[in-house]
């Protein structure tokens, strides 16, 4: 075994960015030219009530140290009140990490509008921080695959007539 | 801007705002609050009448208060449409507490503008007997009195005493003017005969002031009496040292000579039988004129008065001597009052009065119960009456003790006597003031028409009594003494109620009641502020010394002089703004006014929108630094622009405060702008329209121009050129950020004073004047319109174009567009531009004709939904609906949002392109480490 260095440990977070508000602003940051770290790894959802609490807990189980989930601000959600369900659901998934041994503060909610590019980066470094205080995520490594979910193959037809199928 | 008002395809809704938006692009649901104009502006010509005769003036915001306006006034001279209207906030509290619907702000405002005459007419629209209610009136408007939260209420009993006793003065010029108060009524001067015949029993106020509405409707009217004089309580109850007789004499003249018949000295004692002449219906107006007594003992001795009988005597003439008499008057209320400051008035050597109310709570006006001490009467309170003491068969005292009076319950006295403080009040004549009622003793005496105890003759809503076609109103139906004001109130309801059942559907009908404004203190100070109204105290009422009222009915009380009338009208808030007073209907020829219109809700179905809002200019009081407000001769560009404006408050003439014109002037930039404290962005238009300001100085006012600027922003088409003429005809510039301003020592001139300066150049100026390019900010609503709209605002608050570059008149809603200042500080040539913009965007859309959906919409797998409806709940769109336990999408309304995938507990329902195994590909991907293996495995 070749002797490696030891690294600086450099947390890889996942984002999920709402496209009108919080995708929009990052990018603004991005036009900006503002600096942030580069840690954030962001995947675009229409909207944060998108944001259903397995697919966080997925992002834990598929190597992601910490979780970041960005929204409109409340009043101003493009979509009226998705982010009103996910402020609502987001705080219960806490509950939930900290009662199965992974600390809460793995997972952040907040809310960043589509001017707000200044605000988005300094989550991002805030969070990047916070996540790499916390140090490596160890939950379930090294357990097997997570039981397979359902396949949506099929979708992109229009929905199912009632009687048909099963 | 007027071919955009007579273009056939452009609906302008002006005055209008819009109060909700629903529905999605292609099909918006817009509902729109037009606010009544009270003109209706398809006929009004503009021109102007009606605001010339409008005897209210407010501060004009167009000319950002350096002019008034009145409350009816057109925008701008202008302004599309050319309509004028007419700003009301609502019915007035002192209109609103009188039973008669005065418009008193009204006639207070034709007052301060000393029309006198015509705040006469405004009176009489709803006043009979201005006179008395001018005296006597317990004045609720007062109590009502907006002024009264700030300090005292407008003295408006005595403006009307004003009005009346002006309008007796010049009763013979009045004829001659034209009678305005019954222009807008449905009443006239000698209308068409409608061949129905209405009798009246009692010529008091409530009886006349019905019989003058039914007489102007076409009816035929006669009121009996049976007193020798007409009047009622107002002639026959009130003391002439309260109210002199030819002033009310005269009032009921006016009356009799538009047609009333009035026969006097008939007492009417078959009611039915008046019916069975062939009168359609009549009104019982008889007024409470029976004086109480308690069943004391003696208290039927000759030697005790009832206070009506001798009010009524003394109204009629009569003078009966009571020198070197003791009078003891039992009662506390107003007749009391009255009574006893009569009884001085004939010669009394003592007058006392007893009564069951302490001192603080008695029933008659305060002040004067303080006036009648003053006078000589000696006060009891406090006290019931146990016997009146005769001897030798001569009245010699009255036997009182002293109570703890807790009020009257359910019409008896709730008192407990003091024990041990009987006494005795020496007396030669009791006058019994104790109360007053109705006299029934004339109607039928089977009881047809029926009475209640404790009040009076029974009625309905309509004011019918129990027989058919029998009306009564008045004291005689509340069952005592109320005040004038309210028996006129009920003289016009029972005109009403008569006019309706003789004439059925096309009788009067009862008018609409409007909100009530309610002044905060803050708004009462902001008019003071505005120097609408005055600081001044109430002006007190004077009255004639003591020793002038021995042995003699003169009136107690003076009127207002003109100069204190005018004084008190000055101190009116004006709440309602418009106040009613109807002059404008009288001026318009059209016909085109119209005071009780409605605000009207549109709905409108629209498939785009462009918002075209505007800004607002910055306030540059915020800067304390700059002296704006508080330093004469420091303006701001917009009323820079409004001085010059040939159309503006000076003609077009640039003049200091003091009126000459300024020999030299500062044009400051940047105020407001590109100031981390009060908005960090640059307003882009200020640079130039302060050149335009400094040649317009230079060439129109001929004054030495100085601009101290940050820097010299020229960016567009001939711009540049048109800076470097401005340097070229002298005006001077030097670069400098300005810190203060302040007063030059003695001569009244400015001093700007800046840093930042160029190596060399001056760092202050002294001038007569000072321009602020004041920069511009989003207008203080915007927050609300963009939530009424949905879209987002940018960080300096103006509205969120959909990308800076490449979509900056759209947003993000699709559908709706932005253009112009809403959008961010620009000029009107980038304004024009996007407004073009703005509407190719919208053109191309209706071109279009149909809309491109999302195509990213949830789906529902049957096999796995159990129509448990958490995605229906979660929908904000109500896009979903379960039936027979399977949800189902509507594909049109869905937005693609996902909320309901994320909320479905069985992952029956996902989101196209978003569903669960395509983001967490995504996942995977991102999360993927550049070089491969790490610490974990990742599961896939």
């Amino acid at each position: 075994m070749t002797d490696h260095p030891p690294r600086a440990f450099e947390p890889r977070i996942l984002g999920f960015l709402c496209n009108w508000c919080s995708y929009t602003g990052a990018d603004l940051a991005g036009t900006a030219r503002l600096r942030y770290p580069p840690n954030l790894r962001a995947v675009r959802v229409p909207c944060s009530g998108r944001v259903a609490p397995e697919l966080i807990l997925r992002a834990f189980d598929h190597g992601a140290d910490g979780v970041l989930v960005l929204g409109c601000h409340i009043g101003e959600c493009h979509y009226d009140n998705g982010n009103h369900r996910t402020a609502k659901r987001l705080p219960v998934v806490r509950a939930l990490m900290s009662f199965a041994g992974l600390e809460p503060d793995r997972l952040r909610l907040d809310w960043v509008s589509a001017s707000e590019g200044e605000r988005f980066a300094r989550i991002v470094e805030e969070f990047t921080e916070t996540v790499r205080r916390l140090g490596p995520c160890t939950w379930r490594a090294g357990s097997p695959a997570a039981p397979a979910f359902a396949s949506w193959s099929s979708v992109g037809a229009a929905p199912e007539r009632p009687g048909g199928g099963g | 801007m007027v071919s955009v008002g007579r273009h056939p395809n452009i609906h302008l809704l002006a005055y209008s705002e819009v109060e909700a938006v629903s529905g999605y692009v292609g099909n918006f649901q817009v509902r729109v609050r037009r606010k009544a104009r009270f003109i209706d502006e398809k006929q009004c010509t503009g021109c102007g009448k009606c605001a010339e005769v409008c005897p209210i003036e407010v501060s004009n915001p167009f000319d950002l208060g350096l002019s008034a306006r009145k409350a009816a006034y057109r925008h701008s001279a202008q302004s599309v449409p050319n309509a004028y209207t007419i700003e009301k906030r609502g019915v007035a509290p002192c209109r609103d507490a009188c039973p008669t619907d005065q418009r008193a702000q009204g006639y207070i405002a034709l007052v301060r503008q000393k029309r006198y005459a015509d705040a006469y007419w405004a009176i009489r629209r709803e006043h009979p007997f201005p006179s008395v209610c001018g005296r006597v009136c317990n004045h609720r408007c007062e109590d009502a009195c907006s002024r009264g939260k700030v300090d005292e209420p407008v003295n408006i009993m005595g403006l009307k005493r004003f009005v009346s006793d002006w309008a007796y003065a010049h009763r013979d010029e009045l004829p001659d003017q034209r009678d305005k108060s019954i222009v807008g009524t449905p009443f006239a001067h000698n209308p068409p005969p409608t061949g129905k015949k209405v009798a009246v029993i009692g010529a008091g106020p409530a009886g006349l002031t019905a019989a003058l509405d039914l007489v102007r409707l076409g009816h035929n009217v006669t009121v009996f009496d049976s007193l020798t004089v007409a009047g009622g309580m107002m002639r026959v109850g009130i003391p002439p040292h309260r109210l002199p007789t030819e002033l009310l004499d005269w009032e009921i003249r006016q009356i009799v000579d538009e047609g009333v018949e009035l026969r006097l000295k008939t007492r009417i004692d078959d009611v039915t039988g008046l019916l069975e002449q062939g009168y359609n219906a009549v009104l019982i107006a008889t007024g409470a004129h029976s004086a109480k007594k308690l069943p004391i003992s003696d208290a039927n001795h000759p030697d005790n008065w009832l206070s009506l009988d001798l009010l009524r005597r003394v109204g009629r003439g009569e003078r009966p001597d009571l020198s070197g008499k003791r009078v003891v008057v039992l009662g506390g209320g107003n007749v009391a009052l009255d009574s006893a400051r009569t009884t001085l008035r004939l010669g009394a050597k003592e007058v006392s009065m007893a009564c069951l109310e302490p001192r603080g709570e008695m029933p008659g006006f305060t002040w004067e119960v303080g006036v009648a001490e003053r006078e000589g009467v000696r006060l009891y309170p406090g006290r019931t009456f146990k016997e009146v003491i005769v001897r030798n068969n001569k009245v010699r005292g009255v036997r009182c003790v002293e109570v703890d009076f807790r009020g009257f319950k359910r019409g008896r006295p709730d008192l407990t006597e003091k024990p041990g403080t009987e006494h005795i009040l020496p007396a030669d004549l009791v006058i019994w003031a104790i109360g007053q009622g109705p006299d029934f003793s004339f109607l039928p005496p089977d009881g047809s028409i029926n009475t209640l105890y404790p009040v009076g003759i029974q009625a309905d809503s309509e004011m019918m009594t129990t027989m058919k076609g029998v009306f009564c109103a008045g004291d005689v139906r509340r069952g005592q003494t109320f005040f004038v004001v309210d028996a006129i109130g009920e003289g016009h309801h029972a005109a009403r109620c008569i006019d309706r059942y003789v004439r059925g559907e096309k009788g009067l009908k009862e008018p609409q009641r409007s909100p009530v404004v309610d002044l905060t203190p803050q708004e009462i100070e902001a008019k003071f502020a505005r120097e609408e109204t005055s600081r001044r105290k109430r002006v007190s009422i004077s009255s004639i010394p003591l020793e002038k009222r021995r042995g003699n009915f003169l009136e107690v009380d003076l009127a207002l002089t003109e100069e204190e009338a005018q004084e008190e009208a000055e101190r009116c808030l004006r709440c309602g703004v418009c106040s009613e007073c109807l002059e404008c209907l009288t001026a318009c020829d059209r016909g085109a006014i119209h005071h009780e219109m409605a605000d009207e809700i549109v709905d409108l179905t629209v498939g785009t929108i462009v918002l075209a809002t505007g800004f607002q200019d910055f306030d540059p009081q915020r800067v304390a630094a700059l002296g704006y407000g508080e330093l004469e001769n420091v303006i701001s560009a917009m009323e820079f622009e409004r001085l010059i404006n040939a159309s503006g408050p000076t003609g077009g003439k640039v003049l200091l405060r003091d009126g000459r014109p300024p020999k030299s002037v500062a044009v400051l930039h940047c105020v407001g702008s590109r100031d981390a404290n009060y908005h960090d962005y640059c307003s882009r238009a200020c640079c130039m329209y302060s050149l335009k300001i400094s040649q317009l100085l230079h060439d129109y006012v001929g004054a030495e121009v100085h601009e101290i600027y940050r820097d010299m922003r020229c960016f567009g088409k001939g711009y540049e050129e048109f800076y470097n003429r401005t340097a070229q005809m002298g005006v001077r510039f030097y670069h400098g950020r300005v810190e203060k301003i302040e007063r030059a020592d003695g001569d009244g001139r400015l001093v700007v004073r800046w840093g930042e300066g160029f190596h060399g150049d001056p760092d202050h100026v002294v001038v007569d004047m000072v321009v602020l390019a004041t920069g511009f900010e989003p207008r203080a609503d915007t927050g609300k319109v963009a939530a009424l709209f949905g879209v987002s605002r940018s960080r300096d608050g103006f509205f969120l174009e959909r990308h800076p570059k490449l979509a900056p008149v759209e947003t993000a809603s699709e559908g709706i567009y932005i253009a112009g200042t809403c959008q961010g500080p620009k000029d009107i040539p980038d304004t024009v531009a996007q407004a073009g913009g703005a509407a190719a965007g919208a053109l191309s859309l209706i071109d279009q004709g149909t809309i491109a959906l999302e195509p990213s919409i949830a789906v529902v797998s049957s096999a796995r939904c159990a129509g448990c409806g958490q995605c229906a709940a979660a929908c904000p769109y109500s896009a979903i609906t379960v039936a027979e336990r399977r949800a189902e999408v509507n594909g049109y309304l869905c937005k693609g949002c996902g909320t309901c995938a994320a909320a479905c507990p069985n992952k029956a329902v996902t989101l196209i392109h978003f569903d669960d195994t395509q983001i967490v590909a995504e996942m995977l991907g991102v999360l993927r480490l550049p070089e491969g293996l790490a610490s974990r495995e990742v599961a896939r």
